[in-house]
């Protein structure tokens, strides 16, 4: 009996292993990769590893506590415009027609004032967000709906206040280092790789932490039954408050490593396109386990680049196309697998392993009788 | 000084204020209770399916679109009547409606997460699809009628009293339906007690479908009808996605006239603030004022008492 005991903790463990192993893979793959392929690949990949930091948020909040917000881009430009607006002014760009930041950007004017800046004002706005909608009884659906307001306005609010955004034209941002915004400062797409790759891997155990935490567990018992909680005696609303605040400053984080990479940002940043697109790279690669959330980014932004890049000979505006496969993509995501396809990869495993204890056990009580 | 002030966000101008005279208010009065009723039409199909099947659908905007094209060769490239073109456009988005009810929708029903996500997709490929066939070109339809009423110093639109009056129709035809038609009592029943209902005898799918397809009508009516004062392209879709889902928000969903009175609320709201600051401003106080009246009542703004299904 006890060995069939031992025998099902190490099927356990084997199969909480399971994930991580992608996992590992994929860290392992993203540290290859920059050794052998060229520059433009390496910066290439280095935005998309912004953005596995900012879906990584997002499964947080979905995947785990069940918050599908339709507007973390917010908090993604949010972090990106912050990084934006101090360069900008600490460079005295031509476009600039103000000679100081008001007294709420005026953190602004230091490099580590715009660093913290851009984790806290994300985190701030999710905090209010948070605070006006999980104290009352808006969920589900409504939850989604006015996040999804929120990036449509957003995005508007970016390009009305061009003073301080430069419109629809967006933001240059020369300097690629960390923290400092001087023009010489410049590391090379190779180097900053690993910087953004580093914060990768960080935010991934910080995720692991909180996921594996009791802390954990009570946002994966918000996401399956609220009712209940509240009658264990816990306060489901302080919870998605926090975890809402968490994921909101993960986001603005991965704005601020995506402005550096990319080199500029603009209103699409914060608008509905971006918050949607996260969407689908977490529904695709699976969500409520942060694997899911690293492959469906990489995959489908890997694809839309390699694509974009072998038809631009073809048709040059094959972003379109693109745009209709992805539509494409999802529909088919949602009939076949919608549990994404590390969440289908899980199942698969899980029914198999199923099997295989029933079959053990089912042995022992032969020999049993025997 | 103009650097240590707070952007325009911050505050409505006290400039501004001061130049408010009567006939301005009333203006804005007035283009604010037009807006709201295109607001109402834009939102009302949306309404119908989120309230009776549950199901929000992201598409809907994307069929606002469709209505307008539809409408611009209808209307404007074959010269078929304003008024035939509209019911023209109701029903191949009826029809269209209960092709995706049938392929796409049927198999959500229940399913939050999955619903928005195969209806953002649908959304995504009507959108790109139209940016295929229809190119990226702006393209006009006339007016059909051109004249403007002049009330002592208030301009009125009279395309925008006949759009009031579209809204009516659809919102007055749409209540008919509901409410006084053997469909609409099925349509009710099913969203009370569906098993009841189809312990009963009645066709529950078919009635989703006819629901659906008519909410989806509904949006290519709508679509037809705001294409005149809204250049036709594309991404027609974009611009009344924020406001017709804040709408549904505010309004909620378990009766018309929560949305009634919301899509006065918001338009009023975002005409008088845009009076005395810019549109943008006025759709983000009015959206931060949603989210606050939301706080205070989640279901809406009228909620029958003691008898939600």
């Amino acid at each position: 009996m006890n060995n069939v005991k031992m025998k099902i903790i190490k099927e356990q463990l084997k199969n909480i292993a399971v994930i991580r192993y992608i996992d590992i893979a994929v860290f392992l793959f993203l540290i290859i990769f920059p050794f052998c392929s060229g520059t433009y690949w390496i910066y290439v990949m280095s935005g998309i590893m912004a953005f596995i930091i900012f879906a990584i948020s997002l499964d947080l909040l979905w995947g785990y506590t069940g918050l599908m917000s339709m507007g973390h881009s917010l908090l993604f430009g949010a972090g990106g415009y912050m990084i934006g607006i101090s360069s900008a002014y600490m460079n005295h760009v031509d476009w600039i027609d103000y000679k100081r930041l008001p007294w709420f950007l005026a953190p602004l004017s230091s490099e580590v004032g715009a660093f913290v800046m851009a984790l806290v004002l994300p985190a701030f706005i999710s905090l209010f967000i948070g605070l006006f909608m999980f104290t009352g009884k808006i969920k589900g659906v409504f939850f989604s709906l006015i996040t999804l307001a929120l990036a449509g306005i957003a995005e508007l609010f970016v390009i009305n206040q061009s003073k301080y955004t430069h419109g629809n034209s967006g933001i240059t941002v020369i300097s690629r280092t960390i923290l400092s915004n001087s023009k010489n400062d410049r590391m090379s797409d190779f180097d900053y790789y690993f910087v953004v790759f580093g914060f990768l891997i960080l935010i991934y155990i910080i995720c692991l932490f909180i996921v594996n935490s009791r802390v954990g567990k009570v946002l994966q018992a918000v996401r399956e039954n609220e009712e209940r909680l509240t009658f264990f005696g816990f306060k489901p609303s302080v919870f998605k408050l926090l975890i809402y605040t968490i994921s909101g400053m993960m986001a603005g984080l991965a704005g601020v490593l995506y402005v550096r990479a990319q080199g500029s940002i603009n209103s699409t940043a914060v608008g509905i396109n971006l918050a949607t697109l996260v969407l689908i790279w977490v529904a695709v690669g699976g969500r409520g386990n942060l694997t899911g959330a690293m492959i469906g980014t990489l995959v489908l932004q890997i694809l839309e680049t390699k694509l974009t890049s072998t038809f631009s000979s073809i048709s040059s505006d094959f972003v379109q196309y693109w745009k209709l496969v992805l539509g494409f993509i999802i529909l088919l995501i949602v009939f076949l697998i919608p549990k994404g396809i590390v969440g289908t990869l899980i199942d698969r495993q899980q029914k198999h392993k199923d099997r295989k204890r029933k079959e053990v056990i089912l042995q022992q009580e032969v020999i049993h009788h025997e | 000084m103009n650097d240590y002030f707070p952007p325009d966000f911050l505050f409505i101008s006290l400039k501004g204020m001061s130049t408010m005279n009567i006939s301005l208010i009333l203006q804005l009065l007035v283009s604010g209770i037009c807006s709201s009723f295109v607001l109402l039409l834009t939102s009302l199909g949306l309404v119908i399916i989120m309230g009776y099947m549950k199901v929000v659908n992201l598409a809907h905007t994307e069929m606002l679109m469709l209505g307008a094209f539809i409408c611009y060769y209808f209307y404007q490239v074959m010269h078929i009547p304003f008024v035939l073109t509209l019911i023209l456009s109701y029903l191949i988005c009826f029809i269209f409606g209960m092709l995706v009810e049938i392929v796409v929708i049927r198999h959500f029903y229940g399913k939050m997460a999955e619903t928005l996500l195969a209806t953002y997709g649908l959304s995504i490929i009507l959108k790109q699809l139209a940016l295929i066939v229809f190119g990226k070109s702006y393209k006009k339809v006339d007016y059909p009628v051109e004249h403007v009423i002049h009330l002592n110093t208030i301009y009125i639109e009279s395309y925008k009293l006949i759009l009031c009056v579209i809204s009516l129709v659809a919102l007055v035809g749409t209540l008919l339906l509901i409410n006084k038609t053997s469909m609409g009592r099925k349509i009710r029943a099913t969203t009370q007690n569906r098993t009841m209902t189809e312990c009963l005898g009645i066709d529950t799918r078919r009635v989703d479908t006819i629901t659906f397809s008519h909410g989806m009508g509904l949006a290519g009516l709508a679509g037809a009808a705001i294409a005149p004062m809204s250049t036709v392209t594309y991404a027609l879709g974009e611009s009344w996605l924020t406001n017709t889902f804040m709408n549904v928000v505010m309004g909620g969903v378990s009766s018309l006239f929560g949305t009634v009175a919301s899509s006065f609320i918001i338009q009023e709201g975002v005409s008088m603030i845009s009076g005395i600051s810019n549109s943008v401003t006025a759709q983000i106080v009015v959206l931060m004022v949603v989210i606050v009246i939301v706080r205070i009542k989640p279901e809406g703004l009228f909620t029958p008492k003691g008898r939600r299904s």
